[in-house]
């Protein structure tokens, strides 16, 4: 996609070290900076190699790890350094971004084995080196570092995540009263930017493929706690159920990971106590004693 | 070719295609509604905005304010008719969103809270905390799961228009995923594809950002209108451009030159207001184009900070306290702590202006269509006459769902009324241009990235927070030059699937021509007006040759072809637009006449 | 075109207009050859948050096999001296002192981890704030002190 503007590290090393380049030609040649790495001082800088993985199906059966010669700066990103191989050296390495801020959730990725936003990780960290990049872990990789997201939008839809008002309900004109106190039940969970790495840290994705995931499910109870809807029962059935949220073992990784402070695991948790409540309610009183 | 039949093609997954799928989906639900996305829908440039989102509520707001901050802050240049119709109905827009579940801020009490922002007389713009983009978003996307007519084409570029007798009958989209293009035969199309950020150097924007669908439409006849109007946020992070929501300044956050003094004050902005006591309309809160130029004034003068990455002034939220800032502007703790290693409730930020937002676009009138029968646009790539010279800060994620539902329902009447019905001509006339962009790949000399850098500062440089003659004319024939280059331009990868390389590639193309109307059109306006600013003896208004849009229409060779038409007018004739002090008195002058039997637009 | 994402559907005529399609184009052929990763046996090696989970689950398994000494001594004590005297005897084994030392220490990982988890699960709001992580553990732990001191002056008592 486009050039980043972002910290762009162009005033770095030669381009190729140990690598062909594709097309492309690189930068001037500069002279090359200090390797001191992990001293990440305000002036820091040097160069890492990106062991990054590639994976294009047109021509691969399996995908296999290509090394990048990066210059950078206290700034770069390693999405900096992602656009940066791409401009100067190997115009077909792809991956997704967008935002540069954390926001969007385009791009995630496995950076020496950690699910992180490429956006919001600095090489300054992984200096000296080398930093491994791959596609996120428990997805169908599609080519390089872009992996496939339907199965996350099948879930993502299966969990009814808008607004359900029922009869007994009705939405007042023109909105909701919602004090700041009922925002908070669910305003944690709303703050998921769908990047993914939750999927990537959760084993049970890995190995129940029918999981609908840390970040589907707490959107569901994300509106189950909103208090302006009413489609907890339409849900239930979604949740409790074999790929719902039982696959959930309580890893808790996907907390750990998230870049946003979403904490999925409590979520899921909750999610399976409102099921165990609603079992018992149901137990005691059959269709809420409504006589269906 | 694969082929789709839609009723309605929206083109653009973010808030503005969102709102009008839901729209065009409700007006009839059987017809289809199709949304098309280069990403998916939640990656959309929406989610960036931080601060709001303008609609006027409680009893101390009118419509008749919102209105003349509107058309006084784009300098006259807004077409009132869509103005009036703008703000009449921001308000039920964002009720709207509350019902589908918008997490806004809230008073103690449960109600809508509103916050100050710049350019505005009274505080009415709503929040959800500084990610209002963010929560609208993915209010809208999940909102629109629910409808079983709207179905999604997730990663598919879009290409071209495909046009029958000068109507618009559908579209060529590549589908990334597979990796084969598609032809979707459309009875309408809405192109909702954002702007166009990306073709400076120094931009808040995504990398998705790259005008597409303004090209697109450009190319298909619709002329581009206001192009030369181009957003300074006055407040991005130095080097990366990322933006630090004017919402920091709402809330009550000074700017500051090296010399700590609050240099607006000497800009027609002051008097100096009591830090942590923000007014409406002084200081901090001017408009953007207004502080965006006094930083430049400040640079000049030599009274701006170094920092590694380039010139900058201080944003000063520290009075605010840790605990409010955590509350109200979370993410920009986090952004300037991540970015620039700076906490705000100790120190302040650097921050300086950034390309934000194209005030122009496609031509369309009140009621979204464009020039182009069956072609409908709204958002940032459309020119609706809401903005003019200059945007207020919250006025478009408002205008996004507010013509956005307005565009839906235009679209789906057409599409039940008088579809274009499918033709073996078409398909053969979908598959040439499929063609013209596959050939691309593995050929041409010139790397795309080079073009990309050098576009960015050519524009930079000749069309930026202020213009000369001579920088732009220089401008114009680098962007010729480059249009040259890209001729040769070389796609080095082959694979069929997710080929970046490629759809980049034709992004550039896009950046190109977007790039050569902003730079002709504002070649031509010889005076300065809003975002358009001129240092070279055309430094006022002229409302006697330019109280009026531009409007550039696309030649296959040689510049796009600029003519002018009226301004639409109704009950705020134009008046000296002034901020701070001299702001109140001019206010007072300028008020709008009677409204009461204007009604609403349409 | 009803499902989520255009991207997996098939071309089809339907909507408003859709009658007068001339019939369905050949779908095209997907390029699409994803690569799937598998999941290791040994995942749970992978990292120390991944190990911490393996421990927790497996300390269950050691206080399991507690559990099922103890009901093995219920039993012989129900059938009578001699196979009571005999499991007493079966307790100073090197290795049954071993496996309950053992129950002892995974016990004790088993309650601290589960303790540990739990603000995740309890989330008690107060106003428009949760109760600290701490809090909630540490009541747990207060409830354990509690529950022992009852058990044990209970004991006492007989």
């Amino acid at each position: 996609m486009t050039e980043s503007s972002h910290g762009h590290p162009g005033a770095g090393a030669s381009a190729a070290d140990g690598v062909q380049p594709v097309g492309a030609t690189a930068e001037q040649p500069e002279p090359r900076p200090r390797r001191d790495g992990a001293a990440a001082g305000p002036e820091a800088g040097g160069t890492i190699t990106l062991q990054v993985l590639r994976y294009r199906p047109d021509r691969e059966d399996a995908p296999y790890l290509q090394d990048f010669e990066v210059p950078w700066r206290t700034e770069t990103s390693v999405l900096d350094a992602l656009t940066w191989v791409k401009d100067n050296l190997e115009p077909s390495l792809t991956f997704r971004w967008s935002c540069r801020m954390a926001i969007c959730g385009s791009c995630g990725f496995m950076l020496n084995g950690e699910p992180k936003l490429g956006c919001e990780s600095f090489v300054r960290d992984y200096a000296p080196g080398p930093l491994r990049i791959e596609p996120l872990a428990n997805h169908a990789v599609e080519r390089d570092l872009v992996v496939d997201l339907e199965p996350f939008m099948a879930s993502l839809r299966a969990v009814q995540p808008y607004v359900i008002s029922d009869d007994r309900h009705p939405v007042p004109e023109p909105g909701n009263r919602q004090t700041p106190e009922q925002m908070v039940a669910y305003g944690q969970y709303s703050q998921c930017i769908n990047c993914m790495l939750c999927y990537a840290a959760c084993p049970q994705v890995g190995l129940a493929t029918d999981f609908l995931g840390p970040a589907a499910v707490t959107l569901a109870v994300r509106y189950n706690k909103d208090s302006r809807d009413h489609g907890a029962d339409s849900r239930l059935p979604i949740l409790d159920n074999e790929g719902g949220i039982w696959p959930c073992t309580f890893v808790g990784a996907c907390s750990t990971v998230c870049p946003k402070g979403v904490d999925p695991a409590a979520a899921i948790q909750q999610a399976k106590g409102a099921t165990a409540q609603a079992w018992a309610a149901e137990f005691i009183l059959p269709h809420r004693g409504e006589g269906r | 070719m694969q082929t789709l039949r839609t009723d309605v093609a929206i083109i653009g997954g973010g808030g503005a295609g969102l709102r009008a799928a839901m729209a065009a989906a409700d007006t009839d639900p059987q017809l289809q509604v199709l949304v098309i996305s280069k990403v998916y829908p939640m990656r959309s440039h929406t989610v960036a905005a931080e601060g709001g989102s303008a609609g006027v509520v409680g009893e101390d707001d009118s419509l008749d304010r919102h209105f003349a901050d509107t058309v006084s802050g784009g300098d006259w240049l807004c077409d009132q008719d869509v103005v009036r119709y703008f703000v009449e109905h921001a308000a039920e827009e964002m009720y709207q969103l509350e019902r589908w579940g918008c997490p806004w801020s809230r008073r103690p009490n449960g109600e809508i809270n509103v916050r100050r922002f710049g350019g505005m007389s009274q505080p009415r713009t709503w929040f959800a905390a500084d990610k209002t983009g963010f929560h609208m978003l993915h209010t809208l996307f999940q909102t629109s799961l629910k409808y079983p007519s709207i179905s999604r084409l997730d990663e598919h570029q879009a290409l071209d228009l495909v046009t029958s007798n000068g109507r618009v009958a559908g579209v060529v989209v590549y589908n990334q995923r597979d990796g084969y293009p598609v032809f979707v035969e459309a009875g309408a199309v809405v192109m909702a594809t954002g702007g166009a950020g990306r073709v400076y150097a120094q931009n808040t924007n995504g990398s998705i950002v790259t005008g597409d669908g303004m090209a697109m439409a450009y190319r298909a006849g619709a002329p581009l209108r206001d192009m030369e109007f181009v957003q300074f946020h006055p407040t991005g992070l130095p080097g990366s451009g990322i933006l630090i929501t004017e919402g920091c300044r709402g809330e009550g956050g000074v700017l500051l030159n090296k010399d700590g003094y609050r240099y607006l004050q000497d800009y027609g902005l002051g008097p100096e207001t009591p830090i942590g006591s923000p007014q409406n309309k002084y200081m901090e809160l001017g408009p953007r184009d207004r502080l965006s130029q006094a930083f430049w004034h400040e640079q000049q003068a030599g009274r701006t900070i170094s920092t590694p990455q380039g010139e900058a002034v201080h944003l000063d939220l520290r009075h605010l306290g840790r605990k409010y800032l955590e509350e109200r502007l979370p993410m920009i703790c986090h952004l300037a702590e991540q970015y620039v290693g700076i906490d705000p409730a100790r120190d302040p930020i650097p921050v300086r202006p950034a390309v934000h937002y194209m005030n122009g676009g496609i031509e369309t009138d009140v009621t979204t269509a464009t020039s182009v029968p069956g072609l409908f646009a709204v958002g940032e790539c459309a020119s609706s006459g809401l903005h003019g010279a200059n945007r207020l800060g919250s006025n478009s994620l408002a205008e996004l769902v507010v013509l956005g539902k307005v565009a839906g329902q235009q679209a789906a009447a057409l599409a039940a009324e008088d579809p274009v019905g499918a033709s073996s001509s078409l398909r053969q006339e979908a598959q040439d241009i499929a063609a013209t962009y596959l050939v691309m790949m593995g050929r041409g000399t010139e790397a795309p990235a080079r073009i990309r850098r050098e576009l960015g500062e050519a524009l930079e440089s000749g069309v930026g927070i202020f213009r000369t003659g001579d920088d732009m004319a220089a401008t114009a024939r680098t962007v010729r030059e480059l249009k040259e280059r890209y001729t040769q331009v070389q796609v080095v990868d082959t694979c069929p699937v997710y080929n970046t390389d490629w759809a980049s590639t034709i992004e550039l193309g896009a950046m190109l021509d977007v790039a050569d109307v902003i730079v002709h059109s504002a070649l031509r306006r010889q005076e300065s007006r809003g975002s358009h600013t001129r240092l070279d003896g055309f430094t006022s208004r002229d409302d006697e040759r330019f109280l009026a849009h531009t409007r550039a229409h696309f030649r296959a060779s040689g510049v796009p072809e600029i003519s002018y038409h009226p301004v639409t007018i109704t009950t705020m004739p134009p008046a000296q637009r002034a901020y701070g002090a001299a702001g109140k008195t001019a206010d007072a002058a300028a008020a709008p006449r009677n409204t009461e039997d204007q009604g609403a637009a349409q | 075109m009803s499902t989520s994402t255009g991207a997996r559907q098939e071309p089809t005529g339907a909507g408003r207009t859709g009658a007068r399609s001339p019939g369905r184009m050949p779908a095209a052929e997907t390029h699409r050859r994803p690569y799937r990763p598998t999941t290791k046996r040994t995942w749970f090696l992978a990292n120390r948050e991944y190990r911490a989970y393996a421990l927790r689950e497996v300390s269950s398994v050691v206080v399991g096999f507690f559990v099922f000494n103890l009901v093995v001594g219920l039993v012989c004590l129900h059938r009578g001296l001699e196979s009571w005297q005999w499991w007493v005897s079966l307790q100073t084994n090197p290795l049954n002192l071993t496996l309950t030392v053992l129950a002892v220490v995974m016990s004790l990982v088993h309650a601290t981890t589960w303790f540990q988890a739990t603000p995740k699960i309890i989330r008690i709001q107060r106003g428009t704030r949760y109760v600290a992580d701490f809090w909630v553990v540490a009541q747990h732990y207060l409830l354990l002190a509690v529950f022992a001191a009852v058990v044990y002056f209970w004991l006492g008592g007989l």
